[in-house]
């Protein structure tokens, strides 16, 4: 397949920067970071090279890249990329550097070991983006675990220990429900199949008992849910978040709670579409409860950062809501919010750390009329925090519209045994979170950049530096083009998206497999669907 | 004539109008802070002025000319790119200049343009970089404006929407570091955003209903008006929906609610009188030609949807009248200038909004136009007051106490600002005669269907004390602030303000004086034609019959009242008019008066009270809405996240698998000692409790003739406390000793000769009731 090089050349260019970093001088200088700004821009070049091989018009998995990797196991190292995780890809390899250029001073020891971690972390999080091997996909979801540990516990705030062991526990606890669901699928699939494998486009192709994937949808769904995080499951993410080091906020937000609602994508939904069904409502109305429960806490904040935490609550209910009701405009517009959550949320917390540097503080207590000292940040933040308060023209509102719109209309589109709870209430009280987003975010604006400049520490606060103002610039560009030019990337979702669609109703609408007993069935022929799938995958 | 043809560098013509400002806002937020002030300005300026232009020369030439071949309600539709298509969904990013956004285009910008050649002399104190952002914000709003009225299709219109909101926010916080202003700014965006909730919600559903529906140019986004105005939608937009109501009129009135923010109707109008904390220019700009006249030009581009249910029309029209009557009560007892202004222009667009909720579609336009130049005039020249009473040495510039004989200082402003409060007492031959006379004729002969004949005379009365008490007020204010003697220091130094503020202000005042003609009636006699002008050029654009399948004759909203009713009418109004200023004048027509003291302190003190407090709109607000909200979230942090979810299910689930890792860190310390004695004191508690150690059993013996039979029941208590029966003889049942007891001995004896060749010993373990059988064969050799 034309272009199939591009994907192993961007999971291999950080590490390779990694090694790199890690065989220079440990002593602090600024080669380190100029590696990692090297390479994570070498790398955001390489993956817009994947848009140039990409076909919008098709909406299979493309740039296709499968090697056996462990034969007893039948796992390979497959990498393959459509419409739902292109965007994704390209805004990781976007924010990496992004964060390089924007966090310049914001690690004052063991910046070797920082930069290293960081571009693990990236090729943890791109190897997840890409995999279309379930083996290959939960090595990846856990080599995402570690750098972000060693992030948050050694470049992280006073409670950073506390927070990175949450953070890490937490995300095991549902990732290894997910692991043992994963061995469930991988028997079973592999006796229905007469091969084990664990490619997820042969997999996909299996019909699961009822009982089975009401449970294993469960497993994976607690495992993305903690990712997302969905509410009640939200905890760790403030307290992450306020110990992390910005560039560690950025990346947690701006990509890695993307995996959640990018696993019931790829994962969770097509494998399991019956217990999806049955799990659909309670996922909704969480949603929801999560969007406006998000925005009520995020308004009770003094802490500039767990403020923005709860913001990402709030924000990740709309795309959960939007994956749920199962439509195009639905699905498209969680993909674009995502996509815009990553540049403004990113933005937020770039923003928070430009004052932290500056400041060492968070409390939003402490700031106040800001806008006279530094009046180039005022005006660049304010574009992205009504990026991220959904202003008609700008990234946000694509992406919040589209999935109200989904929400709103998804009673009509839905397939037999499939359902979606009133949609059109709580299309109205998701829409709700519009109204509760203008209020902590301005609130938030309001307490730090309006008011008298009476804090005698804010007095002499330089404005941008050069790095800040070409990260604040880029971002700002990219909300603003994002809001006005959404097109050009629905178009390429669009297929995919659709076929997401169409694959989950035409396949709860079938009936689901029989009870499988370990062990007592004979190793069957491949199924004709599963036959007819083998003969398009080139 | 082709649109497609009217183009400026490859961009269509219509962009090009709210580009043009939006140019100027982008040159002035990003390079202003090294402008000086005559470049900022001379860009800002230039923008709105060359927007304007060519808003004229679209609407008098390629227009004008479909208007006569009678295309005047198709208009120029221009798409630029396809916005959004995602599944059914599409919105192009399209402007559409009909003969109604014709209107709205040129008041927008004429007026805008003046406002901003205005604020050079208003803002010229300020520095540099804030006077460039001071342009940059009034360019953008501008911009965001003729967005809104331009646009071909509700999400476009959504983005001019949101944006006024937006600028609001920054210009009404222009000065941030007054906390209170601040404040101001964001309860506008948030009251504000409370109104788009609904518009969104009206939006969703309008989608939702007529997505299916396929009309003729299927290119279109379901949400353009053109489409959503095409008969064939017509049916989906009258299925019945909730309550066995049409759904226009759910989405008509969720719509309208987006309009009661943008318009400051009831209940949602409290965050502009507190609009007043931006700079004048500002509030003129906010309250004449851009954001609150929004409210009312969205409900007459929807008119089709608002034809078709009386429900969503009377909706409109009552809370139109509620706010008309209320606002003006709370104008009586303000002494802030500007809050005065505001709230009559509350009051008048409760008019217009009865205006449109009678479907006198016309009148609504026509009121904001004329209100824009009379109400701009008002607030340019409250502005120009306040300058100079500034100058004179005043620290509250607008306070009304303070001012009186303004007249012999600033005389310009003085005529200007009469002209325009006759406009809006509405005498003739001022302006606002004519827009309010129009209201009023088409209230007074409004019958909904369904609706009792008198709901119109009722919106009549209504209007008519509201008129009587805007007339009073205005006339108040005029009286107060110019006539009888200076009451303070500062009023006397006052001086007129410079050239570049009293050039808008006599501009204004002109067309305040004569742009009322343009809106007569249509009359049995025979007049010229441009004094219908306004209803014949908007006619195409706006529905004015009532939407109802299966009657024939469409039946018109709002019924054509004879010349004698007009006349009459205008009479009425006329009269009402003069009272009000007459009365103005009896109380404070030499400054404030005995006998308002004498009135306020005596009869007339509750309803002061309320007034000046605004009917406790505010107080109401906070106790039911806004503290709740603050002990809301706090609670929900406090109590359900940090309680509830983090420290008992999160931390506790954590906390419990600790205290198991605990306890067994406690035992497992590396101490040898106290593994030792762990392993002795629990090896002795397994001995005690169990009978582990051997296996239940039993040996014998041969002594001489006899076999002695010892039972081995196990060690511990188990062992110790077993109970036993022996089988001796091999028949497989227990067997007795002589007295016929069970024989339960440990040590038997028994004969050789009567030994059976098995032997079988029961052990009852008597903690756990379980049976063990032993049996053994006996052979004859010794053991």
């Amino acid at each position: 397949m034309p272009g199939s090089f591009v994907l192993p050349l961007i999971l291999a260019l950080p590490l390779l920067g990694a090694v790199f970093v890690m065989c220079t001088p440990k002593s602090e200088s600024p080669l380190h970071r100029g590696i990692g700004l090297a390479m994570s821009t070498i790398t955001i070049f390489v993956s817009l090279l994947a848009l140039r091989y990409f076909n919008p018009k098709s909406d299979a998995f493309q740039l296709v890249f499968d090697v056996e990797w462990i034969p007893g196991l039948g796992a390979h190292f497959k990498t393959g990329i459509d419409g739902i995780s292109i965007f994704l890809v390209i805004l990781t390899t976007f924010l990496v550097p992004v964060t390089f250029l924007g966090t310049k001073k914001a690690v004052e020891k063991h910046s070797r070991e920082f930069v290293a971690s960081m571009l693990v972390l990236e090729t943890g999080m791109l190897g997840a983006f890409v995999a279309l091997d379930l083996f290959l996909f939960y090595v990846s979801w856990e080599v995402m675990l570690i750098p972000m540990y060693l992030l948050i516990g050694i470049w992280g705030g006073q409670r950073r220990l506390y927070a990175a062991i949450k953070f890490v526990i937490y995300t095991m606890v549902g990732s290894l429900l997910m692991l043992v669901a994963i061995f469930y699928v991988y028997v079973v699939a592999g006796d229905v199949l007469g091969t084990y494998t664990t490619d997820l486009e042969r997999i996909s192709t299996v019909a699961f008992s009822y009982q089975a994937q009401v449970w294993c949808f469960a497993a994976f769904a607690l495992a993305f849910a903690i990712k997302v995080p969905l509410f009640p499951l939200h905890t760790w993410l403030p307290d992450a978040h306020v110990e992390a080091p910005t560039a560690g906020s950025v990346i947690l937000a701006g990509v890695l709670l993307k995996f959640g609602i990018y696993g019931f994508l790829r994962f969770a939904m097509p494998l399991f579409p019956h217990g999806a069904a049955v799990w659909a409502p309670v996922l909704a109305i969480v949603s929801v409860i999560g969007i406006i429960y998000g925005a009520f806490v995020a308004f009770a904040q003094d802490d500039w950062k767990k403020l923005v935490a709860y913001s990402s609550v709030s924000h990740l209910g709309f795309c959960m809501i939007g994956v749920v009701s199962l439509t195009a405009m639905g699905v498209s517009g969680s993909i674009y919010a995502m996509l815009s959550h990553g540049l403004t949320t990113g933005g937020l917390f770039l923003g928070i750390g430009v004052l932290y540097e500056r400041r060492h503080t968070r409390r939003l207590a402490e700031y106040g009329g800001i806008w006279k000292q530094m009046p180039v940040f005022a005006g660049l933040y304010l574009i992205v925090v009504m990026g991220s308060a959904g202003l008609p023209a700008l990234s946000g509102f694509i992406g919040e519209f589209l999935t109200l719109f989904g929400t709103f209309n998804a009673a009509d589109t839905l397939p037999a045994g499939y359902s979606f709870p009133m949609p059109r209430l709580m299309g109205a009280l998701a829409t709700t979170g519009v109204i509760l987003g203008a209020i902590y975010l301005l609130f938030m604006f309001q307490k730090v950049f309006f008011g008298k400049l009476d804090k005698q520490k804010n007095g002499h606060l330089p404005d941008l530096r050069p790095h800040e103002l070409i990260t604040f610039v880029i971002l700002s560009v990219a909300i603003v083009l994002g809001g006005l030019f959404p097109r050009p990337l629905l178009r390429v979702m669009e297929p995919s998206v659709q076929k997401f669609v169409r694959d989950f109703g035409s396949r709860v609408a079938e009936p689901d497999g029989p009870p499988h007993i370990y062990g007592s069935l004979p190793p069957a022929p491949p199924t004709a669907a599963a036959t007819a799938a083998k003969d398009t995958t080139p | 004539m082709d649109p497609s043809s009217l183009k400026i560098l490859g961009l269509p013509m219509l962009a090009w109008i709210p580009l043009l400002p939006l140019i100027g806002a982008f040159i002035n937020l990003t390079l202003g802070r090294r402008f000086s002030k005559r470049t900022a300005h001379t860009v800002a300026i230039g923008a709105v002025a060359l927007a304007c232009v060519l808003a004229i020369y679209l609407v008098a030439g390629p227009l004008w000319k479909m208007y006569k071949a009678g295309a005047g309600g198709v208009g120029i539709e221009q798409t630029i790119y396809t916005w959004i298509e995602v599944g059914s969904f599409k919105a192009q990013l399209a402007f559409r200049l009909d003969t109604l956004s014709a209107v709205m285009i040129l008041i927008v910008t004429f007026i805008g343009s003046f406002i901003h050649i205005y604020s050079t002399g208003y803002m010229h104190h300020e520095s540099d970089s804030s006077y460039a952002r001071y342009f940059g914000y009034l360019n953008l709003f501008t911009g965001s404006m003729l967005i809104l009225v331009l646009a071909a299709n509700l999400p476009v219109m959504f983005i001019g929407w949101e944006g006024v909101g937006l600028c609001s926010f920054l210009l009404i916080g222009f000065w941030y570091e007054n906390e209170a202003f601040a404040d101001a700014g964001r309860k506008a965006f948030v009251v504000n955003r409370i109104g788009d909730f609904c518009f969104l919600l009206g939006m969703f559903l309008l989608f939702w209903a007529v997505k299916d529906t396929s009309v003729a140019d299927a290119a279109r986004g379901s949400l353009d008006f053109a489409n959503l105005r095409d008969p064939a939608v017509g049916p989906a937009l009258v299925q019945p929906f909730w309550g066995g109501d049409r759904l226009a009129a759910a989405a008509g009135i969720f719509l309208f609610i987006g309009a009661c923010g943008k318009s400051a109707q009831l209940p949602l109008f409290v965050w502009l009188p507190d609009a007043m904390a931006g700079p004048t220019p500002v509030s003129a700009l906010i309250h004449a030609a851009t954001m609150v006249t929004a409210g009312v030009y969205m409900v007459c581009r929807m008119s089709f949807l608002y034809a078709s249910s009386t429900t969503a029309l009377i909706v409109v029209s009552t809370v139109g009248l509620l706010t008309a009557l209320a606002a003006a009560f709370m104008a009586f007892a303000q002494t802030d200038l500007k809050k005065v202004l505001a709230y009559s222009t509350v009051s008048q667009l409760g008019f217009m909004f009865v205006a449109a909720g009678t479907g006198n579609w016309v009148a609504a336009i026509f009121h904001v136009g004329t209100h824009a130049f009379f109400k701009a005039c008002l607030f340019l020249g409250a502005g120009s007051v306040m300058h100079g009473m500034e100058h004179g040495g005043s620290t509250t510039p607008g306070d009304i106490m303070t001012m009186g004989g303004l007249r012999k200082h600033m005389p310009i402003t003085r005529i200007t600002f009469m002209i325009s409060c006759l406009a809006i007492a509405g005498i003739f031959p001022f302006s606002g005669f004519f827009s309010k006379d129009e209201i009023l004729a088409g209230a007074f002969g409004v019958h909904p269907p369904g609706w009792p004949p008198f709901y119109g005379k009722i919106l009549w009365a209504g209007l008519l004390i509201a008129a009587l008490g805007t007339a009073f007020y205005m006339w108040r204010l005029y009286f107060l602030v110019f006539s009888g003697d200076e009451r303070s220091e500062e009023a006397k130094h006052a001086h007129e303000s410079p050239r570049s503020m009293t050039l808008p202000l006599v501009v204004l005042a002109f067309f305040a004086t004569i742009i009322g003609f343009i809106g007569l009636p249509h009359l049995s006699i025979k007049l010229p034609a441009i004094t219908h002008a306004l209803s014949d050029w908007l006619a195409p654009s706006v529905t004015p019959t009532w939407y109802m399948p299966g009657v024939v004759e469409p039946m018109a909203i709002a019924a054509h009242p004879s010349d004698t009713t007009i006349f009459g009418l205008a009479g009425g109004a006329l009269l009402i008019g003069v009272i009000g200023i007459a009365v103005a004048y009896v109380l404070y027509g030499r400054g404030p008066s005995k006998r308002v003291e004498r009135l306020v302190e005596g009869p007339l003190a509750e309803p002061y009270k309320a007034s000046k407090h605004k009917l406790w709109f505010d107080e109401v607000y906070d106790v039911i809405i806004v503290r709740p909200f603050r002990t809301v979230a706090r609670g929900l942090y406090e109590v359900a996240d940090r309680f509830i979810i983090d420290t008992v299910a999160v931390n506790g689930s954590a906390f419990v698998v600790g205290l198991v890792g605990r306890v067994s860190r406690w035992i497992q310390n590396g101490q040898v000692q106290r593994y030792l004695a762990g392993v002795v004191v629990g090896a002795a508690l397994v001995f005690l409790v169990s009978e582990c150690g051997r296996e239940p059993t039993f040996s014998y013996k041969r002594v001489g003739a006899e076999y002695v039979l010892t039972a081995e029941p196990g060690e511990g208590v188990g062992g110790a406390s077993a109970r036993l029966r022996w089988d001796l003889d091999g028949n497989g049942v227990p067997d007795t000793d002589a007295t016929g007891q069970p024989l339960a001995d440990r040590v038997v004896r028994v004969r050789a000769g009567e030994i059976g060749n098995h032997v079988t010993l029961w052990i009852e373990d008597p903690i756990s009731r379980k049976t063990v059988q032993v049996t053994r064969e006996i052979r004859e050799e010794v053991q």
